[in-house]
């Protein structure tokens, strides 16, 4: 089977080129460096917050009314202040990165193979029956704005962070779907798909190993975006009290809950968790950009 | 034939296609939501009658209330009912959800209008001053306002807005439609509903600027991201374009500076950030219920919420369903447009 | 003061990229006498669209000029202000491009764009919008598009590469110019519209008495056509001769490789054509920079690079193989 691709787009240079030329690719624009820092501390916050938190039992129901609503630089033990219990707003931020990284892994984890296997299918088979079924069912996830899909979703189940994860990977896939169909259709007409076909390659390897290695460019460059807008509708879902509930450090939540109930006065209680939705959304966007410079020429 | 009237017979299969496939995503929809606030929750008539009641009780109410036939016929019903305007009954609001509707529908339209002009607008200044200015600082200002307004959600434009221009500020109000004396005026002056159309038909052009003063703040709290990604798109068509062989060919024919940028840069540059204006313009009815809250709107948004948190499912189906129709309809207001910018798309046999 | 429509001298330009300046034009000289035909020859790649695009002053924007003059009857065209450039533009010289598709607005009708060119020049001031289609519809019959009222009611996108190209023909014709710019106009096209295409442009040239610099890989129409021919590679003038002595006599090797590797009707085989490609720009070869693929390569062509020199009257070559020693 190996004979049978006689080229393909992507460059086969040894491994190690390979990587070095899309990391020069990738490099070339600051943009793309600061959202990889970004980022990649973003990941870092998330998988580790328990542990480098100043006080990680402020996570849940804590409350030490002594300290509450310390205005942030002011006091060395809360460098971003406390609310409402005296929780610290730093910590609570930090335990939020967990929450909402938590969210766009589960889901993207959830969504990308299937939206992409059935994005493959459709674009192999375009123009026959396969491709309306498949693209027409995919629409009707997409006839409403993701927001409101996933909220009426949530409203008919229990609202937890949970259900909020289904809810969205349940109309997030047809985004997938979509981008592979796109590519895939027109990836099919090239001369070594033909040629792969003229050959007698099954269906399963001109789709695997013809097509599929040619869409993971603009599929990766989605995934990236796609951490900081799932994250951002995660958010969005608590936000409206329809996602994770109080006392849970989900930074949507936050930022609603304490917008709601101390708005002027103590307004560093909901924009350092803003600020958190804020930094993740763009350090993941910077990097998606990136991403996309790697696999253009 | 003449060339017009086949072009006219292209545009017409054009949109008819576009109704079509529109049509058609509304139907699965329906029956999404209707699958979704049926089937999930749970059996329907258990959750109405108090618990104890005794099977024969329960069976026939199944039976009154259609429950005890197959599902595709319930949805029929179901259908036909909202075929003829009938969304159901709210039990949040003790009345029809379409009378809901069609109060709040209005007053979350026309801030999303708003936004929606007011994005247009601006992401054509911003985009265009880029683009003419290209790697010069107003392209880097303009580069760096919009990957800020496209890293910040609605939602939290909104606080910092209204904690800005409202509470520190007091530019503007810090939420609601109107004030309460103009409140009272436009509740007995209502026609379409709409409270800036109620406010110019009623002669009352005070409470107009009362409205826009108001919604100023949400309405940019909607559009401002949306406005930074196509101030983006526009630029970046104008950069790549510029170099294209058509620009280099008319300013080879010595055709007026103005007359290239505005004329023959300008159009092919613009189609594609209209698709995405479109869609960011759609997006907007998503973002409005974020909006709607933190400034305490009182439209649709802002009642659908109330009512998701009470699971009043005829509300939340109707909710999702009317949402869908808009957008489509925007969705095809797109098409068109870029269908009469962009003629390849107008006038090629497929609208593929 | 002369009349001479083009005069370039030492010609440098070069093309910002990422990876450093790549310098495209290296050294290229060029006249034009009034009604004079002047073909230009050379692979691909070799600066001749950017020598034509730096006359016009429509280089793309990254486009950096180093050195060297365009002279436009003795004025200088690097220097000219932007109302002498689109005066210029607008009455004394017109291009037509190599790739018809490319060149037309996709968005705007043929009429549109036609109507535009029209009106930019001051004969018509004062007309009304039917003159103006008149003025179109003999245009389009003057190039031979057949159905001009169709043609001026459609997009390009509906129209052949044929009919393209020769709207093209029609817009530089717009208006009366006496030196046409024709970059390869028939390379895009199919081969059985080429001749025809070429035809036209020759008739037009004879008929309106033009200047007319061809560039064009098809060296028989070139041979049959101009008056004198230029030779360049990778960005310089490596030859310039009379039609009939040019192609009788080539000196430089390069000149010599590219005659030799046209395919002949006549039959004979393949030639052996030259070895190797264009060089890469951003680190071109020193000295000459052909001397890589040469197969007269003497040591000194490696240091330095030849000036160009009138090795007989009217038949000039930057060769160090031709320079007394």
């Amino acid at each position: 089977m190996e004979k049978i691709r006689l080229f393909k787009t992507i460059k086969q240079s040894p491994r190690w080129e390979y990587a070095k030329r899309m990391w020069y690719k990738f490099s070339r624009s600051p943009l793309s460096i600061a959202g990889l820092v970004i980022s990649a501390t973003c990941i870092f916050i998330g998988l580790f917050a328990p542990y480098i938190v100043p006080y990680p039992e402020h996570g849940g129901l804590f409350h030490n009314f002594e300290d509450r609503f310390i205005p942030p630089f002011q006091n060395s033990n809360y460098i971003l202040g406390t609310d409402y219990y005296g929780r610290d707003v730093l910590t609570r931020t930090m335990l939020g990165f967990q929450y909402s990284l938590m969210m766009a892994v589960t889901v993207l984890s959830l969504v990308v193979a299937p939206g992409v296997i059935l994005g493959l299918i459709a674009g192999y088979h375009k123009g026959t029956w396969v491709d309306t079924v498949i693209m027409r069912i995919s629409d009707v996830f997409i006839a409403v704005p993701p927001l409101v899909l996933a909220l009426g979703i949530c409203s008919v189940l229990e609202p937890n962070i949970f259900n909020a994860m289904m809810a969205v990977s349940l109309m997030w896939w047809p985004w997938y779907a979509r981008l592979t169909y796109n590519v895939s259709s027109a990836i099919r007409n090239e001369y070594f798909v033909q040629a792969a076909e003229v050959m007698g390659a099954s269906t399963l390897h001109i789709i695997f190993k013809e097509i599929l290695p040619n869409c993971l460019g603009p599929i990766l460059t989605k995934v990236t975006l796609d951490v900081g807008w799932v994250i951002l509708i995660g958010s969005a879902l608590s936000f409206v009290g329809l996602g994770a509930q109080p006392p849970t450090p989900d930074l949507g939540t936050m930022v609603a809950t304490n917008a709601e109930k101390y708005m002027p006065d103590f307004w560093w209680t909901s924009i350092f968790p803003a600020l958190g939705i804020v930094i993740i959304i763009l350090g993941f966007n910077l990097l998606g950009d990136g991403v996309r410079d790697m696999f253009t020429e | 034939m003449p060339i017009g009237d086949d072009a006219n017979m292209k545009m017409k299969t054009y949109i008819a296609r576009r109704l079509g496939f529109a049509l058609f995503s509304l139907i699965g929809l329906s029956i999404l939501v209707f699958y979704l606030a049926r089937v999930i929750p749970g059996d329907p008539v258990l959750m109405m009658v108090p618990p104890g009641t005794s099977p024969k009780v329960i069976e026939e109410l199944r039976h009154t209330l259609g429950l005890d036939k197959p599902l595709y016929q319930q949805y029929l019903f179901w259908l036909e009912d909202v075929f003829r305007g009938d969304l159901g009954f709210s039990v949040y609001t003790q009345r029809s959800v379409t009378n809901d509707v069609l109060e709040y529908l209005p007053i979350s339209l026309e801030l999303v209008v708003l936004a929606a002009l007011m994005e247009i607008v601006g992401s054509f200044l911003l985009g265009v001053l880029a683009g003419m200015h290209a790697y010069k600082w107003p392209d880097n200002l303009v580069r760096i306002v919009s990957y800020i307004g496209i890293s910040v959600p609605a939602f939290v434009w909104a606080i910092i807005f209204q904690l800005i221009f409202a509470l520190q500020l007091s530019l503007f109000p810090t939420g609601g439609l109107l004030d309460s004396q103009y409140m009272d005026i436009m509740r007995a002056r209502r026609v379409t509903g709409f409270t800036s159309l109620d406010s110019l038909i009623a002669g009352r052009f005070d409470a107009f600027v009362n409205f826009v003063w108001h919604a100023t703040l949400p309405a940019l709290a909607l559009c401002i991201g949306g406005m930074a990604q196509d101030a983006r798109i526009i630029r970046a068509g104008m950069v790549e374009n510029k170099e294209k062989e058509y620009i280099a060919m008319a300013k080879s024919q010595g055709l007026p500076q103005r007359l290239v940028m505005f004329k023959y840069l300008l159009k092919p540059s613009i189609i594609p950030a209209v698709t995405v204006m479109g869609m960011d313009i759609a997006a907007m009815l998503g973002n409005a219920f974020l909006v709607e809250k933190v400034f305490m709107w009182p439209g649709f948004s802002q009642h659908a919420i109330a009512a998701m948190l009470r699971s009043d499912l005829n509300t939340i189906v109707a909710t999702v369903i009317v949402i869908g129709i808009i957008f489509a309809i925007v969705n095809i207001i797109t098409d068109i447009m870029v269908a009469y910018l962009d003629p390849r798309i107008r006038l090629m046999e497929k609208g593929e | 003061m002369t009349d001479r429509p083009i005069e370039i001298k030492d010609l440098h330009v070069g093309y910002k990229t990422y990876r450093g300046t790549s310098k495209v034009l290296n050294g290229v000289h060029l006249t034009v006498d009034v009604g004079e035909k002047i073909g230009i020859i050379g692979e691909s790649g070799c600066g001749k669209t950017t020598t034509m695009k730096t006359i016009l002053q429509i280089l793309p924007t990254n486009a950096v000029i180093q050195e060297g003059e365009v002279h436009f009857r003795s004025k200088d065209v690097l220097r000219m202000s932007k109302n002498e450039l689109n005066e210029l533009r607008r009455k004394h010289m017109a291009m037509i491009f190599q790739d018809p598709t490319a060149a037309l607005n996709p968005v705007f009708k043929i009429e549109t764009q036609l109507i535009d060119i029209i009106k930019s020049s001051e004969e018509y001031e004062g007309k009304k919008k039917e003159d103006f289609r008149a003025k179109c519809i003999r245009l389009l019959k003057e190039v031979a598009l057949p159905d001009p009222e169709r043609v001026l009611d459609s997009y390009p996108f509906q129209l052949s590469g044929g009919m393209r190209q020769r709207v093209c023909i029609a817009m530089a014709l717009a208006t009366p110019r006496y030196l046409l710019i024709a970059d390869e106009p028939t390379t895009n096209l199919d081969v059985t519209i080429q001749d025809q295409v070429l035809l036209l442009i020759e008739n037009i040239v004879e008929k309106r008495k033009l200047s007319v610099i061809l560039i064009s890989q098809a060296l028989g129409a070139v041979k049959g056509f101009v008056d004198k021919v230029y030779v360049m590679y990778a960005g310089s003038t490596v030859e310039v001769a009379e039609t009939k002595e040019l192609f009788s006599n080539p000196l430089h090797p390069y000149a010599r490789g590219l005659l030799e590797s046209t395919p002949k009707l006549t039959g004979g085989g393949f030639s052996e054509g030259i070895k190797g490609r264009v060089p890469d720009y951003i680190d071109p070869p020193s000295g000459c920079r052909f001397h890589p693929r040469c197969n007269q390569v003497l040591s000194r062509c490696e240091k330095e690079k030849p000036p160009f020199i009138d090795i007989v009257r009217n038949h000039g070559v930057a060769c160090w193989l031709y320079h007394k020693k």
